[in-house]
């Protein structure tokens, strides 16, 4: 090779190398920011995170994710500062309602927590006694969540109600009245998979094994296809179920295919391949 | 005659190959069954069958009466299918490879199929509203650059013709082809004909033994056929008794005959098209249409450049957007016209300004929804062209 073509050789590996750069570089700066942006949330710090991740939507506008929680992020301040001028009660219930979802996808489980205590301050009930202890558990405060559900009265208490007060005591070793809980809670047609998955935790650390298994599968059978990885990936983090986690029957039943129809967008570039598009062509509205 | 007719089906061959594998273009949407596919949902709901555009109607149409001028002639100078299913036969003649006769009966018989293939085609496409069968499609194989949805099927059909076209002539297009059976009962009274005038005739049968659709145009004073495809081999093909009186002319009805020259064929033919080509660019009208409560007296509209609008399914998903029941809810929105497509595509929403206003819109299309029924937030997919409300401009 002669010298020109080396030299033009070396040229054109160094404007490939600035140009990887120069193209290596926000996107490296929008992922730096991105988690910067998430160890801000996780500290509670909303408006910093907010400015991270539309920092990072900025740096790399090709990226759904940071668009999309940095669009959501927007909304879910707006909606934190409306709740805090909010008079009307079934307005803030239902803005906490939308807060508490985002916060329990996000892990922001202290952020739930202080608008559970809220909620319940408000409105104090089986319902608001629920979600509170639903988050105190989650945050491993038992005794707490004990204490929120065991004052309600016998004719408010309801079969989830009863069934968290169960983990609450199975977690601080008092099985005997724990299974008598249990016992107490069969899944009717009409309950909903939160029900089956809270009862498959009792179960499961009550040590009913093949009782847990049997409300798993009616857990996933009842969840939307859409969030059936999510409800799997929550069965697979809960420690309530460490005691039959090494069993194969637990593992069949983490392989049950949900029975809910659900029609939704398949987001593709065609419906031609879409599960949906017979319930979309007769009109019903998908979801998003 | 013939040299012409297949200069313009290489043509036509050539303009799909380089619309398709070259410029990349959307040929499905050319295609005129997609129009009797569509036509059903876009009368009875106002949207089109995803991945169909407003241009499949008018070809349609452009076919439909270019079939009432020239019988099928759309079959016989334009269709690709048709075009190598004759290609084939031809290079199989000229290795000596001679196409069997069916007899005429079984031939009837047969061309009954492609109604039964019609029916079952618009069962399923009609009650699912989605094209369900285009995956089996052997022309749709060759149009969509391997489809996401085509399936195996779809080459063993394309095999399957290819190779019973060595042995028949075009038996894709005289049996099974629903096209052809949606174009028979115009083609019926199709203006222009053959007619053999019985004194000139020889009755050699050249003309009957030429047709590639095994019309006997040797027994019949005027060809009336729906299937004829205006090919005009028999007329080409027909000796004369004596120079100036062919016994087989082609062109209108008449006590007296007229010979119309191939070449009003060929201009018919490219007006059609060239008018459901121009009127796909002049009318485009919305392949998805939504309509909510009643119209109001005084209405506004405002048009949307939108990421992410990509099929009717995407559609159907703008209109949840706009129908939702947060702080974003929009009360006086009336009417969605779409036109889903590669991005941005268009949409067109007309709103009661009384009650709400055009940034309103644009905040419901962009803004996530929560979705009370799975507790959770959804995201909306699309993104506005020019409309930042979030910041995220670089």
């Amino acid at each position: 090779m002669s010298v020109l073509g080396k030299l033009l050789t070396l040229g054109a590996m160094l404007a490939m190398s600035v140009a990887a750069v120069a193209w290596a570089g926000p996107v490296e700066e929008a992922a730096a920011l991105f988690r910067d942006g998430e160890a801000l949330l996780a500290q509670g710090d909303f408006e910093g995170a907010a400015k991270a991740f539309q920092g990072s939507a900025r740096l790399d506008p090709r990226n759904d994710t940071y668009r999309s929680e940095y669009i959501l992020l927007w909304r879910i301040n707006s909606l934190r500062a409306g709740l805090k001028t909010t008079t009307e009660l079934p307005r803030w219930l239902a803005t906490a309602g939308q807060l508490r979802a985002y916060y329990y996808d996000h892990k922001l489980l202290s952020e739930a927590l202080t608008l559970d205590r809220e909620r319940h301050a408000r409105q104090p009930g089986a319902e608001s006694a629920v979600l509170l202890a639903e988050t105190q558990l989650q945050l491993g405060l038992d005794h707490e969540a004990e204490g929120a559900l065991a004052a309600l009265k016998a004719e408010e208490t309801t079969p989830r109600a009863r069934v968290l007060l169960g983990i609450a005591l199975a977690r601080q070793a008092r099985l005997e009245d724990a299974r008598k809980l249990a016992a107490a809670v069969a899944l009717a047609a009409e309950d909903d998979a939160q029900l089956a998955f809270d009862l498959a935790r009792l179960r499961a650390l009550v040590e009913d094994r093949p009782g847990a298994a049997a409300a798993l599968v009616t857990c996933l059978e009842r969840t939307l296809p859409s969030r059936l990885e999510v409800t799997r990936s929550q069965v697979a983090q809960c420690p309530d179920f460490d005691s039959m986690r090494a069993g194969t029957e637990f593992a069949q039943a983490l392989r049950t295919e949900s029975k809910v129809p659900e029609s939704k967008c398949s987001t593709g570039t065609s419906c031609g391949k879409c599960p949906s598009r017979s319930a979309c062509a007769q009109g019903d509205k998908p979801r998003p | 005659m013939k040299a012409t007719r297949r200069v313009i089906q290489a043509a036509f061959l050539a303009l799909t190959v380089i619309g398709v594998y070259l410029v990349g273009g959307h040929a499905e949407r050319w295609c005129p069954f997609g129009g009797v596919e569509a036509l059903y949902g876009y009368l009875a709901e106002g949207n089109l069958i995803c991945s169909l555009g407003i241009s499949n109607l008018y070809i349609l149409l452009a076919v439909l009466v270019m079939t009432l001028l020239l019988r099928r002639a759309f079959c016989g100078y334009m269709c690709p299918v048709g075009a190598l299913s004759e290609w084939v036969q031809r290079g199989a003649q000229r290795l000596g490879i001679r196409p069997l006769s069916v007899p005429r009966p079984l031939d009837r018989a047969l061309s009954l199929l492609k109604y039964v293939v019609l029916a079952v085609v618009l069962y399923f496409t009609w009650r699912t509203g989605e094209l369900v069968l285009r995956g089996y499609d052997p022309c749709y194989a060759l149009i969509s650059r391997h489809g996401e949805d085509i399936t195996v099927w779809a080459y063993v059909v394309s095999g399957a013709i290819v190779a019973a076209s060595i042995m028949l002539t075009v038996p894709f297009c005289r049996w099974l082809c629903p096209l052809a059976a949606t174009l028979n009962p115009f083609s019926r009274f199709g203006l222009a004909r053959v007619r053999r005038q019985a004194e000139a005739c020889l009755d050699c049968g050249h003309c009957a033994r030429e047709c590639p659709m095994a019309i006997p145009v040797d027994e019949v004073e005027q060809v009336t056929a729906a299937r004829c495809i205006s090919c005009l081999n028999c007329v080409s093909v027909c000796p004369r008794s004596e120079p100036g009186a062919p016994a087989l002319v082609w062109g209108p009805p008449g006590r007296h005959p007229r010979a119309w020259s191939q070449a009003v064929l060929l201009v018919v033919l490219l007006a059609c098209i060239g008018g459901a080509v121009a009127a796909s660019a002049l009318i485009a009208l919305p392949s998805f249409v939504s309509a909510r409560g009643e119209p109001s007296a005084h209405t506004e509209t405002v048009d949307l450049k939108i990421t992410g609008l990509t099929c009717r399914g995407r559609a159907t998903l703008l209109l949840y957007f706009l129908e939702r029941d947060d702080e974003f809810a929009l009360p006086g929105y009336v009417r969605v016209e779409a036109w889903p497509g590669p991005d941005p595509a268009v949409a067109r929403v007309t709103f009661d300004p009384a009650v709400t206003t055009a940034e309103a819109v644009r905040q419901a299309i962009s803004a996530p929804y929560f979705d009370h029924t799975g507790n959770l937030w959804r995201m909306p997919p699309f993104a506005l062209e020019g409309y930042d409300p979030f910041g995220l401009a670089p």
